[in-house]
Order: structure tokens, then sequence, then C-alpha cells
């Protein structure tokens, strides 16, 4: 896990957006997270639930406010990946 | 996702992370199923001081999943207070059944402060304890329905230390002092209920349950990783309001309630007792699971043993659980799911009621498989096995009742009259040697609780299930229009205590209507119910009643009675919204009416 590619934790992510807002989109690490249909302040309570399960990692809300991407929320992984 | 997932995901134990990045399937797949359509419709409003459209979804997947059908009316955000005290248009048109007020000491607005004295500080207390209990009348007098408040959670944090708990302006003393009252008006309001906030708390830690950073962002006063649990324990809340409680567990014996293959080594080799850590650990089990028969919970098991072994086992030194304890023994070496039906139809309690546990894998699997309606748990050792039971909520109770404390004494009662009719030639003759006595009664403080219990709980024997809660059953003991009664039956083996409720309707001046008619499973052919309605004909006699209408609404479970109405020479007459409608002329009803070798006596208080 730790050794994780930008690109590999971006394909897990999508599943794991995917999986809780019950769609099928075809994410680019561009795009904007609140863009994304479906994505309120809920899912993003089960999909910080969901990358604890996928990646072990615990990410803070306070960590999460701030971003605008998926890049950014993947770089924001992949460093809390390396960190452990 | 399909039934396999499904299940799996939402099943108790669950896992929370698994169910909320599931939300949105799980729902998807309850909508596009029906499940939980053509259960008992409960409309809920949810008065919340903090955000709960996530735990709603939690709960409605949860109750759904229990067979419940939920409506939800939601309040705004932070806005309990408001849509509960003053007249609210939408919330009366909505007519709950339930209501949920979720708050958290953050919705306090006499909150002390460091600097108050003692009489200012018990000052604020009482002034939140009014704010608090004039909602709580306030939705009892529009609403007359259930209510639900949550005690308050400990503060996360300390500021005196070990002198918070004492200091009379410190927020734990507030929030101690402020459940104390609200433990109290709950034993003075048979409507009001509370949710055990403070036990999720210290069940998994103040850090768990309260996340400052998710309060912040999303106003959640539990953290979103507990929501999932918080909403199924609420779930088990209401399906036991409305009598779901489960009623039996059926337990497996080696490394189960002991350790060790009693078979293999003997009475003297299993580990049970003050004399090993493990032997301890069983020990404690069965302390728990003779707890849990106190409060009404019928146990059974159901292992692969020679049933000899099994006894021995039971009757062994430090076993707390003998023989006597279980309503039924299936110590043999059959199919455990056969020996679940057996047990099932024995009892005569359905296999939806049913808890079964056992430490091995293969057993549980076959059971889940071949049995989906029983509640399956894994055992993984005796310290475990208690922890789940406990966290499973499946025998959650409002309250118990003194018949819930002696349901076994009553299970064996029945081996013995089973054992008796064995031995007459007659059936009837068999009935008058049970010298049977049947208590008629009104419906008064000292019978509600088992009244309610039976409404929501009876499924076999009740013609219209019909469930009600304890607000509607004290409404209609007042009701000049309505004539209601239960009913309790004595023999020579013993009480059975309340098992038949009976509640009508004058339609018309010399029209009577059956609205309820219900009659524990406990005491089936027995002759009680052709007691019941010469009672029943009895007292409408002084009342020039001509007419008396009985309404059967078929389901899964009450084919029992579907041909009920006919056997007392009622005639039927229609099907409405699918509910049979039937009908006799009074004078007919007498002249028609059986003579059951049971003596009637009267309460005093009717």
């Amino acid at each position: 896990m730790k050794n994780m590619s930008k690109d590999e934790i971006l394909i897990n992510l999508s599943s794991i957006i995917n999986e809780v807002i019950d769609a099928s989109f075809t994410f680019s690490g561009a795009d904007k997270i609140a863009d994304i249909d479906g994505l309120d302040s809920i899912a993003m309570i089960q999909i910080l639930s969901s990358i604890k399960s996928k990646f072990g990692v615990s990410l803070a809300v306070s960590e999460i406010v701030s971003l605008k991407t998926l890049n950014d929320l993947v770089d924001c992984i992949a460093f809390s990946l390396g960190e452990k | 996702m399909d039934f396999a997932n499904y299940t799996h995901t939402i099943a108790f134990p669950f896992d929370n992370n698994a169910f909320l990045s599931s939300i949105k399937k799980i729902k998807r797949y309850q909508r596009e199923n029906s499940i939980g359509c053509a259960g008992q419709t409960i409309r809920i409003a949810v008065l919340g001081g903090f955000t709960s459209a996530l735990f709603v979804d939690c709960l409605e997947i949860f109750l759904r999943f229990g067979g419940f059908n939920p409506i939800f009316f939601v309040s705004d955000y932070d806005r309990f207070y408001e849509t509960g005290f003053f007249d609210n248009p939408a919330l009366s048109a909505f007519k709950p059944n339930l209501i949920y007020v979720m708050t958290c000491s953050k919705n306090f607005e006499h909150f002390p402060s460091f600097m108050d004295d003692g009489k200012t500080s018990t000052s604020k207390i009482d002034q939140e304890y009014l704010r608090f209990s004039g909602l709580w009348d306030a939705l009892d007098s529009r609403y007359h329905c259930l209510i639900i408040q949550n005690n308050f959670e400990a503060p996360d944090v300390r500021y005196l230390g070990n002198l918070d708990r004492f200091y009379l302006g410190s927020p734990f003393y507030f929030t101690e002092e402020m459940n104390k009252k609200m433990f109290a008006y709950s034993m003075h309001h048979s409507f009001f209920h509370i949710f055990d906030f403070q036990n999720l708390q210290t069940r998994f830690g103040s850090s768990a349950f309260f996340v400052n950073d998710e309060w912040c962002l999303y106003k959640l006063a539990v953290s979103s990783q507990l929501i999932p649990t918080f909403a199924y324990r609420l779930s088990t809340q209401i399906a036991s309001l409305f009598g779901r409680r489960k009623k039996v567990l059926v337990l497996d014996l080696d490394n189960t309630i002991w350790g060790g293959v009693i078979g293999e080594v003997g009475v003297s080799g299993i580990a049970l007792g003050p004399n090993t850590p493990s032997g301890e650990a069983y020990l404690a089990f069965q302390r728990y699971l003779c707890a849990l028969r106190d409060t009404g919970v019928l146990l059974a098991v159901a292992s692969k043993n020679d049933f000899s072994n099994a006894i021995s086992g039971l009757n062994s030194e430090y076993s707390l659980l003998k023989p006597s304890d279980f309503a039924s023994i299936k110590a043999n070496w059959e199919n455990k799911s056969d020996n679940l039906m057996s047990i099932s139809k024995e009892l005569n309690v359905g296999l939806d009621s049913f808890v079964f546990i056992d430490d091995n894998p293969a057993e549980i699997d076959l059971v889940s498989k071949q049995l989906p309606m029983i509640c399956t748990l894994l055992s993984l050792g005796p310290s475990q096995s208690m922890q789940l039971l406990s966290d499973s909520g499946f025998f959650e109770t409002p309250s118990v009742s003194k018949d819930d404390q002696k349901r076994n004494e009553m299970y064996q009662a029945n081996i013995q009259r089973e054992q008796l009719a064995s031995s007459f030639a007659s059936y009837r003759d068999y009935l008058v040697s049970l010298s049977m006595v049947l208590t008629m009664d009104s419906f008064s403080p000292k019978n509600i609780e088992r009244v309610v219990q039976l409404c929501n709980k009876t499924n076999q024997f009740n013609l219209t299930t019909i469930r009600y809660t304890e607000p509607e059953i004290e409404a209609f003991s007042k009701d000049p229009m309505r004539f209601c009664f239960c009913s309790d039956l004595t023999d020579k083996f013993g009480d059975n205590g309340i098992i038949s409720v009976f509640i009508s309707r004058f339609i018309k001046n010399d029209v009577v209507e059956i609205e309820t008619w219900l009659m524990s499973c406990r005491v089936f052919k027995r002759d009680v119910e052709l007691a019941v309605f010469n009672y029943f004909l009895s007292k409408m006699a002084s009342r020039s009643i001509k007419s008396i209408i009985g309404r059967y609404s078929p389901t899964e479970k009450n084919k029992p009675v579907a041909s009920f109405y006919r056997s007392l020479g009622f005639s039927f007459v229609k099907t409405e919204n699918s509910v049979e409608i039937w009908s006799i002329d009074f004078q007919t009803a007498l002249q028609k009416k059986g003579l059951p070798p049971i003596e009637i006596i009267e309460k005093d208080s009717f």
C-alpha cells in the first residue's frame, strides 16, 4: 500500500466514490470535487470512512476541506501513506 | 448488490465502514426489492438538535431490514424545540407514531459557568430541565405518541480533573443532573423512553463517540464512524417498543456455554467454574444467559451431542444453567436446522424470533443459508459472545413484566400439560382436568405493559394484527365507545399470565365491531377463545346489541385463524381493502356459543 502510485490511488479512489454515490463514472485527477454529482457533505463523510478502510489512513476533516480536485485528494492520501 | 452482499453488509455484527460506504447501494437494493414495504408502517418524526441526514438514512435501512416500513418527518437543523413545542401544521399532518428528540449537550441553553454559585447553578439546571420537560409535555399533548429522547453525553474534555464530577458549576455535573431528571420523568410518563447515548459513549470510548472536527464542519454530535451503530441501536429500541423483541436464544453447548467437547473430555474435563481463567469466562457467560432468562428470553439447546452427555454437562457442579432453565433441549446428531425447526414447532414460536449462537462457522453458515430468518451469531469465545449478545440489541426490552420473568416456567408447565394430555382418551376430559380459570380485567396501569406487549408481538392468533402503542391503549381504556378487556389464565399447573386481549368498538347503538382479538400461542387448543367470546356476549347482552362485526386481515402468520369467525357462526360479508368483514346476529351468536370447561371470574376493577 505504501508503494502505491498516484495513478493506482486515483483508480481506488474512483471506485470508492462510485460505491458511495452509487454511480459508475470515470474520473480524472483534474475533476473538481465540488462538481461531482451526488458528492455532498454526507457522501464526503462516507468517502473518508472508506479511505480509512481501503488505504489505512485517517484523513482529518480539517485536511480535506481546502482540497479542490481529486488530484489534491490523491496527493493527500499519498502523503499520508508515505508517512506510515 | 446481491442478496448475500446486502445481508452481509447490514446484518449484525456489521462493519461500520463497509456500511457507510454502501448506503446508497443498500437503499437502492431495498427500494428495488420493496424491502419492508409490506411491514408495519411507523411514522417517525426526528426532531434534531444536530445534523440528522446520515443518521436517518441508516435508521431507515435498519428498520426496513427488520421488517418495518418507516416514513420520516425530519425537522430543520437545530429546530427541534420550535418544531416540537409550537403548533406545527406539517408535523400535525404527518401524524407521528413516534417522535425521536435527537439532542446533545450542545443544545443546552442554560449551560453553567464556573463563576456560578451553587444557587445559580441549580437554577440553571432547573431552567434547562423545564425547557426539555415542557417540550416532552407539549409533544405528548399534541401528538399522543411514543417519544424517545436520548440522554446527554458526558463532556468530552475535563476542566477541573476529578472534581468535574462533583463541582456544581461543571458541565459534567450539569449533564448528570439533567440525565437524572430525565430518568425521573420517564418513570412517571409511560409514553417517554430514553435512548442511552451515554452507553454508546462508554462502550466505544469518548474519542470514537465525538470528533470535534466533525462537529465544527458537519454539526455531527456523534462521529460519522459511529452513526451506523447509533442508528442500529435506536432501531432495536424501536423494534422492542413495537413488540419485535427476539424471544428465543438457542445455544450450542460444547465450546459455547462451556469449554471443551464433553463427549471427549467428560464432565470433569469441561472448562466451567472458578478454578481456571477459561472456566471463569464461561461461568460469566452463563451468568449473563441466566439474566436474559430472567427477563423473559426463552433459552433452548441445539447441540450435536448424546443427550445424556448434554444433560450431565448442564447438571455439572459449576453449571449455572440447569436442564430446567431450557424451554427445549435438542441434543442429538440431527441437522441443526432441523432441530431449530423442531424447537420452533414445540414452543409455537416463529423462527424469525430466534437467535442462534454456535462456535462452529460451518453450522452458522448452514443455518444462515437454510433458515435466513434466524439471527445467527458466531461464538468466538464466552467473553466475545457475551459482548456480541449485549451489542446486538436482540433482546432489548422497554420493560420487564411479571409474565416475562416467569416465561420459562410457563413453557415448562406446557410440557407437563402435553404429557398429561396424552394420558386422556378424550381431549375434553383433559381440558376439564386442567381446572382452568379465566380472569377478565379492564386495561389498567398494572397490566398495560403486558397488553401492549401482546398486541405488538402476537402474530398467529391475531385477527387484525393491528399494533398499538401504550398511549393508544391508555386512550382506549378511557373511551366510552370501546369495550376492552384482557384475560389471565390459571390452571392446575400454574398461572399463564395475561394471554388474551380483546378490543371492541360500538359503531352504532346496536352494532359492535371487534377491532382486535388476539391470544398468546401458549394457550392454543384450550378453548380459551370460546370462553372469551362467551364473556364478551354476556357483557353485550345488557347493551341491546343486535349484531357483531368481525374483521380478519390475512397475514403470512395468522393463517391458523383464517376460518375462526366461521367456526363461531359468523357469516362472510365482503372483503374491503384486503380485510375480510364477517358478521353475526347477536341472538344467533348466543345460540351457537360453545361450552368450554373454563370458569370465568371478573376482576373487581371492571
